[in-house]
């Protein structure tokens, strides 16, 4: 796996391509794996990958907030307890020497703790107990501005320095107290500086509106419609915070002079559209944010980039994929190629990772827009949409998505695409859908070739 | 610093990092085929010692006489029609290139023998399957081997082989899986490429 002595490099990149186009074609689709190398065997000080770099010795440390919903909603049902044991769950899953934060968010926000003045708290078993007794104490009350919990968080994040940044931002209702510019500058302030998981508890929240700010943060969103099921997924969220050992990963695209990157999406574990995130880099290069990286995690790519035809013969790179670390360290990079070819057989190949992930990223919008046409009432734009939803989520083998498509429509044949609307469809299973709908499913290794070749 | 064929300087030495050229002397200015689709020189083109017409696969298109056996063809009983299927062209291609033919030549070809292997020629390369679409029924997206059929007793069977793009019987939803034989029904449509299909028309064996 390794061609290096000493420590292995800290990602591997592969193409999955067809690199043959037609005479005058100018759109090279390819989709790239990436994966952090298991490096478990490590001193798992995130630092080995940096055998020479002691002039960063500050790298190292982490940072969690986690911001919660404290409006006047919240008083409602189970919701203000359970926020609380799960904000208690996320307190005891910190590890010790990690600096932390709890806010408290309403139409403004607020420190919970650390109450003194201080912006962060290192934890450790006495200020564990302090947080919690705080969180305790919260009240509902007020409305929701979004922008003021995400300015906090910012500013306490500032302050300290420390390598990886993430917060958890739970809220039960929409954005309503504020302006929506507001929110979406707040968003583009935070960009970069910290993750941000983000969850509606309930069914009074908006999926566009907390997808928004989780897309932008590079963390994921979820609904949890009943409130018990809080504290797990807290725990889980700040557990998986805390193994991503590879903090600040940005992804190097370059593209030849005249080039255009069309679009540049995640497509695996989830689809996330990088595509007008870029900054450039170089005359030639843009940088793309991708957060931090677990040990042994893997994600795929499917990159657009629309090159100047070439003549038949003509071979060309059309993007270099590069994978750059915090420290400014290229660690690994894919080609991506273009051959110009008058065999039509070869340039009408469609390579299967990328019709594999075209299908998924269809499958995510046809839900989306079947909902959004539902919820307008548009019944049959709703049918045709979700119908062609369960025929995609079939044919590539993705059972999370049919079941909760079930729950919305009557699947009477999947394989053509035929549902029925369900009349008795509650909210809670649209909204999971609609939150889910970005999940997707790998290419089966064993599967068929789509196109019939060998 | 390495320097492109276009004259750019560039760090990276592989391919230009303004233009994307090759650095190095171009792997192969033509496209280089798949394994096993290496192009073997073919029989030498042959006139039909039964009818004149020239024999460029094993039997004569023409009239089925088999130049190597010396022998005439067995009775036809399998005949494949060309068509351009617009139905196949609009799932596999449905705007674009490669176009659907405005005009196709009559093109039958009848199955003689135990076996015969189908697929598209390129202009000036050599033949090496029995049924070969050329000129304007040389649809781009067919294989140069596409598939093969062979008689099983009293009937044929068709199966794929290895075709870029599939050889799809009739309706099916998918083309057919490497290995699977389908028997010749008269009627069937054969589809394949961008819009190629072929009509079988499978009759008694004539008494004679």
């Amino acid at each position: 796996m390794t061609d290096t002595q000493g420590a292995p490099a800290p990602f591997t990149a592969e193409t999955f391509q067809n690199q043959y186009l037609a005479a005058g074609a100018s759109v090279v689709d390819a989709v790239v794996t990436v994966a952090a190398t298991d490096d478990t065997a490590g001193d798992g000080a995130g630092a080995a990958d940096q055998p020479v770099a002691d002039a960063t010795p500050a790298a190292g440390g982490r940072a969690e907030i986690v911001v919660i919903d404290t409006s006047g909603s919240m008083g409602s049902g189970r919701k203000m307890p359970e926020a609380k044991a799960a904000a208690r769950a996320a307190v005891d899953t910190i590890e010790d020497g990690v600096a932390f934060a709890i806010v408290a968010g309403s139409h403004q926000a607020w420190m919970v703790w650390p109450n003194d003045g201080r912006t962060l708290a290192v934890a450790s078993p006495a200020e564990r107990a302090g947080a919690q007794q705080a969180i305790d104490a919260l009240q509902p009350a007020g409305g929701t501005a979004i922008s003021t919990w995400l300015d906090l968080a910012r500013q306490l994040f500032a302050s300290a320095n420390v390598a990886a940044r993430h917060a958890i931002l739970l809220t039960d209702g929409r954005n309503e107290s504020e302006p929506g510019h507001r929110l979406t500058a707040a968003i583009d302030q935070c960009r970069g500086l910290f993750q941000c998981d983000c969850r509606g508890v309930g069914v009074d929240w908006e999926v566009e509106e907390l997808r928004g700010i989780a897309t932008a943060l590079l963390g994921t969103v979820d609904i949890v419609a009943d409130p018990a099921d809080l504290a797990d997924d807290f725990r889980s969220m700040i557990g998986a915070s805390q193994a991503r050992a590879l903090p600040d990963v940005k992804l190097r695209l370059w593209a030849p002079q005249g080039a255009t990157i069309e679009s540049l999406r995640q497509v695996a574990p989830e689809v996330l559209d990088l595509t007008t995130t870029g900054t450039p880099s170089g005359p030639l290069t843009q940088d793309f944010l991708l957060g931090g990286w677990a040990r042994g995690e893997s994600r795929d790519y499917h990159l657009r980039i629309r090159v100047k035809p070439g003549e038949v013969g003509d071979e060309m790179l059309a993007g270099r994929v590069s994978l750059v670390m915090a420290d400014g360290t290229v660690a690994t990079q894919a080609l991506v190629k273009a051959v110009w070819t008058d065999d039509a057989e070869l340039s009408t190949r469609m390579d299967r990772h990328v019709a594999h992930y075209t299908g998924q990223v269809e499958l995510a919008e046809a839900i989306q827009s079947g909902l959004a046409a539902a919820k307008a009432g548009d019944t049959k734009t709703a049918t045709v949409k979700l119908g062609r939803a369960a025929q995609l989520a079939h044919e590539s083998g993705h059972r999370d998505t049919l079941k909760l498509l079930a729950a919305v429509v009557d699947v009477d044949d999947a394989e053509s695409g035929t549902v029925r609307l369900r009349p008795d469809a509650g909210k809670a299973a649209e909204m999971t859908l609609d939150t889910r709908s970005t999940r997707t499913v790998r290419l089966k290794p064993d599967e068929p070739d789509p196109a019939g070749g060998s | 610093m390495a320097t492109c064929p276009q004259g750019h300087e560039s760090a990276t030495t592989d391919y230009c990092d303004t233009c994307g050229a090759p650095i190095e002397a171009p792997r192969d200015p033509t496209v280089t085929l798949p394994a096993g689709e290496e192009p073997e020189p073919g029989p030498a083109s042959t006139t039909c010692p039964a009818c004149g017409e020239p024999v460029r696969g094993r039997f004569c298109e023409s009239c089925g006489f088999d130049p190597a056996s010396g022998e005439a063809a067995p009775t036809t009983e399998v005949t494949l029609e060309l068509e351009a299927d617009r139905a196949h062209w609009e799932r596999m291609v449905g705007s674009g290139e490669p176009a659907f033919p405005a005009a196709l030549p009559a093109l039958r070809f009848a199955l003689t023998g135990d076996r015969a292997t189908l697929g598209r020629v390129r202009p000036g390369e050599p033949v090496e399957v029995d049924l070969a679409l050329t000129g304007a029924a040389a649809d781009p997206a067919v294989s140069h081997r596409q598939c093969e059929f062979e008689r099983q007793g009293d009937r044929w069977v068709v199966r794929d082989a290895g075709s870029a793009n599939g050889t799809w019987i009739n309706d099916a939803s998918r083309p057919l899986e490497a290995g699977a034989v389908h028997p010749l029904v008269d009627g069937d449509r054969i589809r394949m490429g961008a819009w190629t299909c072929l009509r079988v028309r499978v009759a008694a064996p004539a008494a004679d």
